[in-house]
């Protein structure tokens, strides 16, 4: 019964992330940071955090602002403003990523979880392809760069181990 | 399996630096700003480890240096430091080793593991790899 069970809701999660794949809508989390607007896979994203402390860390990039405790796991906070060459960010609101880096965005604030059309996502073309981007979502009139985390957390890891 | 280790324990605010018990060859308090300290017939030119510690981490340190420990390396060496160190047991387990993105650099940092405490953080590290890190001599 137990087995049945499982087989079904994978069964139906294959058709879910198939319809999805169809491109006929897309959800993505829409944020902010500083004058920016940023959108990412909600699947990228294991948690939100707010108003937490940042602890420290030494001899680390200066958008690294540090470690924050996260069920008692250190998660490091990069400024994700900082990051792309922009403003320092201020606020305390932090998108824990969900992947093995163990790493928290730090960003200004969460706009909504935006359901586009095919039609809305716009891919960067290879000539002008960014590391840190791989499109953009038109949302109420505005564009919102899509980051690519692996591109971001690939910078990070040649930034520490030049540092 | 080596489940608890003692640690000698620097409080800063909020932010505590441990290291273990076991590389404390000696302490010494009221010593000020020497330039050396005697050990095994020897003159060791101690470290100021509070400067290190604001100028890596941003801690608010008093500058007053009142405790000169010697610490077991590859040549024994010492640090002086405002704060005096405490010895606490803590279980291997309640410790988070580095990990992610970061913790190969950590690691070379003289990072090893953290523990929360409430509002507080405990690094526990290598003091040696960490001075060698910032540049400075041991």
């Amino acid at each position: 019964m137990d087995t049945e069970l499982y087989q079904e809701i994978l069964d139906n999660q294959k058709d879910f992330k198939a319809s999805a794949s169809d491109g006929k809508d897309f959800t993505w989390l829409i944020f902010t940071a500083g004058k920016d607007t940023f959108a990412l896979a909600p699947e990228e994203v294991r948690e939100i955090v707010r108003n937490t402390e940042i602890y420290p860390l030494p001899f680390v990039p200066p958008y690294i602002k540090g470690v924050l405790n996260r069920h008692g796991d250190p998660y490091a906070v990069i400024d994700i403003s900082l990051f792309l060459g922009q403003e320092e960010l201020s606020e305390n609101l932090f998108l824990i990523l969900n992947n093995d880096n163990n790493i928290a965005l730090r960003i200004s604030e969460i706009r909504e979880f935006h359901t586009a059309g095919e039609g809305d996502f716009k891919r960067i073309s290879d000539a002008s392809r960014s590391d840190y981007f791989s499109g953009a979502v038109s949302y109420n009139s505005i564009t919102a760069s899509v980051l690519t985390v692996t591109g971001i957390t690939g910078k990070i890891r040649t930034d520490l181990e030049n540092n | 399996m080596k489940t608890i280790e003692w640690f000698a324990c620097l409080s800063f605010e909020k932010k505590d630096i441990l290291f273990p018990r076991d590389g404390i060859l000696e302490c010494r308090y009221d010593e000020g700003i020497a330039p050396e300290v005697r050990w095994n017939d020897n003159y060791i030119r101690p470290v100021n480890l509070d400067l290190i510690l604001k100028n890596s981490f941003g801690f608010s340190m008093t500058d007053s240096l009142n405790c000169t420990i010697i610490l077991r390396g590859q040549n024994d060496f010492a640090v002086q430091t405002e704060a005096v160190p405490v010895m606490k047991e803590i279980a291997l387990s309640d410790l988070r080793p580095v990990s992610g993105l970061a913790a190969d650099f950590l690691l070379r940092s003289g990072i090893i593991a953290f523990r929360f405490l409430q509002d507080r953080i405990q690094y526990v590290v290598d003091i040696q790899k960490l001075i060698k890190k910032a540049g400075a001599a041991v």
